[in-house]
């Protein structure tokens, strides 16, 4: 995964091409010697080019590209502003699609409807756009502001663009003219869809499904699934892999169901050239399928959600897709599905011409913590102990990265199951260890003591100490307990909360091996009550059809003293590990103490040290640098940070904050890099930043 | 054949869990959250006006909208704030613990960040999607004052 390595560098031709050319020269190199697949899906992006939003397919978001260096940084200058008004029924105020760069041409999606859009590299004007029709589908969407872009594959020498629609339609659009393709899929009987270059993946998703089954109704391809039965949208692209797009899936929020049916969110294989539905794996395994026995009660049979709401990603050489998976249905309570409930919280490895499962690791047990897997699994050749390995990396909220050999699951240090402390509330069963990985150490903290507390100042830590009589503390895993508790507890406080998650997702060197992790502290205080006393039965998002003993009410109120958080900084962090060796090399806190925390008045003649900001922050890896900017709650910044040590080695000013994630490329021979951007008057935008004219 | 879009009706018991002995601990929780203090009436709140005497305005009502759709619900949906969840969290404490609650903890990262107008018009906009009432005045940024007005059941 060198880009240094790269056969075809630096040239722009698309590979079938090149490897034909290649070949009738009689160029000698290895990659030659294989067989001219009819579809061409590069396991490696041509130096310059930006073909999955990952980057690549292992999702390393790693640039090979050097004109921008520690001494020119400070002169990018923005070369344009793409806004993302008017794509949408509201103007969306976050922007969390990476774009790719193919041949060209910038493509990504854009607002609630995940309008696709093509951009002019180089002056940011929309070449084409292409929106969904609209649907009750789409109305019921919980994910419409999840867009995260787009996939690309190149079918018999043309670019095809794919993309998930918040309703769940796949579409494929040729690349040059943004048309649906032509002789794919099948047509949608609604107004306003095309008759080809689009599937219903509704039909295909439920069509083995029991509940469905034995539903007394005719499908309703403007509706979906009908509520009684759940529902199910995307929040990532698919992924094309060796000519199949692999379609991954959303739920709605376990912390927002009320009820314990849903839809299993299983995993969909559609073939490139022709839309045909190829295969579908189980995420909630059927009788005599793999892991069936991890659900009791029965519950396989009615409850869903499992979903792969992250991005997938992908080892196209080996014919692998790595998909890292969200719990079962409802947030912090699992009473009516006993059991570890594979293939819940795992992540599972595909063979991607079939679907049939590889290997999987069940990262948390029986989840009820919100612990989903947030960010695509990161792919990466390392040396550990001197013998070369291939491995794949997930960043968790948990605060640790799981590695495991990529091609057979195998973890790269022991990970071992750990008694963790068990529940109180009623009918609720969690499994008495869990698996914690032995290294890398843990990034971000685990669980909440006194010692964790701020301690600015004595008033500031008498004030914590105080906060924290009402709640129950405890390490990671710290069980939930419901209102009412005997104890007259408030709630449970379990940490962190969300560690690496949605947005800043992991970037990684494939040169060193090193990734670089965003973290940011937190902590979570649900409470959780009877779900018939909070259920909304006329909200058109409300699914199933039977109460949840309980239910999540509110997210919590626990916070620190005088709007300070209560725990000490920094409040989030940019930690790189080496994964040869499993060591933290260096962590930095993610951009300078807040104005709000600086001036505060609690803290006047404090001397702080540096706080960071509290969000996660966005990284992207190039040949010469690390660059990142601070995340929604920081400042209008992108660092330039030494890839070795983490110092700053330059600074420049963005449009807006930067958010989710950002990327590069090489264009009429100029190095860009595009943030995506919101906030200081702007709506979700994409920023490009160059160096000035030579 | 029937879509039942109208509502989701539950079928409570029409599918028996064998985990699922909901009703004597139904009750008991209940009791439980008002005698832990979780419902309750604060002293400030009892001067007798409360959320339901049109309190804020539908323009700013309409302002608040705008900004938990560029906000807030990046991350939230008004799901989370009505209904049930809203009576369950809200209904005896005052719109100030509601504004304070926000203004203090949101949004996520940069809490503090919005202009208290901008948090009062939100508090505004929940108000509004829970049922009370639009009336003459906005309501007020003031803490103090916000702390005046209970929340009491919606009409």
């Amino acid at each position: 995964m060198k880009g240094s390595m790269r056969p075809f560098a630096g040239l722009r031709t698309p590979l079938g091409l090149l490897a034909a050319a290649a070949i009738a020269v009689g160029a000698v190199g290895e990659a030659l010697l294989a067989p001219i697949p009819a579809v061409a899906q590069e396991s490696e992006t041509p130096a310059g080019e930006w073909r999955y939003i990952g980057g690549d397919a292992g999702h390393t978001r790693y640039s090979g590209l050097d004109q921008i260096t520690a001494d020119n940084f400070e002169d990018l200058e923005v070369a344009w502003i793409w806004r993302g008004d008017n794509f949408g029924p509201t103007t969306l105020g976050v922007s969390r699609s990476t774009p790719i760069y193919v041949d060209g041409v910038l493509y990504t999606v854009a607002g609630q409807r995940r309008h696709v859009v093509a951009i002019d590299p180089a002056t940011g004007e929309t070449l084409w756009t292409h929106r969904e029709a609209h649907t009750t589908r789409f109305d019921r969407g919980m994910r419409q502001g999840y867009g995260k872009g787009v996939a690309y594959a190149e079918i018999d020498g043309r670019g095809v663009i794919y993309i998930i629609s918040p309703a769940f339609f796949l579409h494929a659009l040729d690349a040059k003219t943004g048309r649906p393709l032509e002789n794919w899929g099948n047509p949608v009987p609604l107004p306003g869809f095309p008759q080809t270059g689009v599937v219903d993946l509704l039909p295909d998703l439920i069509a083995d499904w029991g509940p469905w089954q034995s539903w007394d109704g005719a499908y309703d391809p403007d509706f979906g699934i009908p509520r009684e039965l759940g529902y199910i949208t995307s929040s990532s692209p698919p992924i094309v892999v060796n000519g199949v797009v692999v379609v991954g899936n959303s739920a709605e929020q376990g912390y927002n169901q009320t009820r314990v049916e849903n839809v299993p969110g299983d995993i969909l294989g559609y073939d490139a050239r022709t839309g045909e539905h190829k295969w579908k794996f189980h995420v909630i395994p059927r009788p005599g399928e793999f892991g069936h026995e991890t659900w009791e009660n029965d519950a396989w049979e009615w409850t869903g959600d499992v979903s792969s709401w992250a991005p997938l990603s992908a080892d196209p050489e080996r014919g692998l897709v790595y998909v890292p998976t969200n719990p079962p249905t409802i947030d912090f309570y699992g009473g009516f599905r006993p059991g570890d409930g594979l293939f819940g919280t795992s992540v599972i490895a595909l063979d991607v011409q079939t679907g049939e499962r590889v290997w999987h690791f069940q990262t948390v047990h029986h989840d009820i913590w919100n612990f989903d897997n947030p960010t695509a699994p990161v792919a990466l050749d390392v040396t550990v102990d001197g013998r070369p390995r291939q491995i794949v990396v997930q960043a968790t909220k948990q605060g640790w990265a799981y590695t495991f050999d990529r091609v057979t699951g195998e973890p790269i240090w022991p990970i071992e199951e750990r008694p963790v402390p068990q529940s109180e509330v009623p009918g609720e069963q969690l499994s008495p260890t869990q698996p914690m990985p032995t290294r890398p150490a843990a990034y971000e903290m685990q669980g909440l003591t006194e010692d964790d507390l701020i301690d600015f100042t004595p008033e500031l830590r008498a004030e914590a100490l105080e906060i924290i009589r009402n709640y129950r503390l405890g390490p990671i895993f710290n069980p939930p307990i419901q209102r009412g508790h005997p104890s007259g507890l408030r709630s449970f406080v379990s940490c962190p909360s969300g560690a690496s998650n949605i947005h800043g997702p992991t970037s990684a060197d494939p040169e060193t091996g090193i990734i670089y992790v965003g973290t940011r502290r937190g902590c979570r205080s649900e409470n959780i009550v009877p779900g018939e006393l909070i259920d909304a039965p006329n909200d058109i998002k409300t699914t199933g059809r039977t109460f949840s003993q309980f239910a999540v009410v509110n997210r919590g109120d626990f916070r620190g003293p005088q709007g300070l958080p209560i725990y000490k900084p920094p409040y989030a962090r940019i930690v790189a590990i080496d994964m040869n060796t499993g060591e933290h090399l260096w962590e930095t806190p993610n951009g300078d103490t807040p104005e709000r925390i600086r001036n505060h008045p609690a803290l006047e003649g404090v001397d702080l040290p540096n706080t960071g900001v509290p969000s996660h922050p966005v990284t992207m890896v190039t040949k010469t640098l690390l660059i990142t900017a601070e995340g929604t709650a920081g400042l209008p910044r992108l660092h330039a940070l030494d890839k070795r040590t983490g110092e700053r080695l330059g600074t420049v000013a963005l449009p807006a904050s930067g958010q989710y994630g950002m990327m590069g490329y090489q264009h009429e021979g100029r190095q860009y890099i595009v943030v995506q951007v919101a906030g200081s008057g702007l709506p979700g935008s994409l920023a490009a930043l160059r160096l000035p004219s030579p | 054949m029937t879509k039942r879009r109208d509502g989701v009706g539950a079928e409570r018991g029409s599918r028996m869990h064998p985990r699922r002995r909901f009703a004597v601990v139904e009750v008991a929780l209940v009791v439980g959250l008002i005698s832990a203090g979780w419902i309750s009436v604060p002293p400030s709140a009892q001067s007798g006006a409360s959320v339901a005497d049109g309190v804020f305005t539908e323009a700013q009502a309409s302002r608040g909208e705008a900004t938990f759709r560029r906000v807030c619900s990046a991350c939230h949906d008004t799901g989370e704030f009505s209904g049930g969840r809203f009576r369950l969290t809200w209904v005896g404490q005052t719109a100030g613990d509601l504004f304070d609650t926000i203004a203090t903890l949101m949004p996520e990262g940069d809490p503090g960040s919005l202009t208290p107008a901008q948090y009062a018009a939100v508090v505004a906009y929940l108000l509004q999607v829970n049922g009370y009432p639009a009336g003459e005045s906005d309501l007020p940024t003031s803490l103090s004052a916000l702390r005046g007005l209970e929340i009491v059941a919606a009409p």
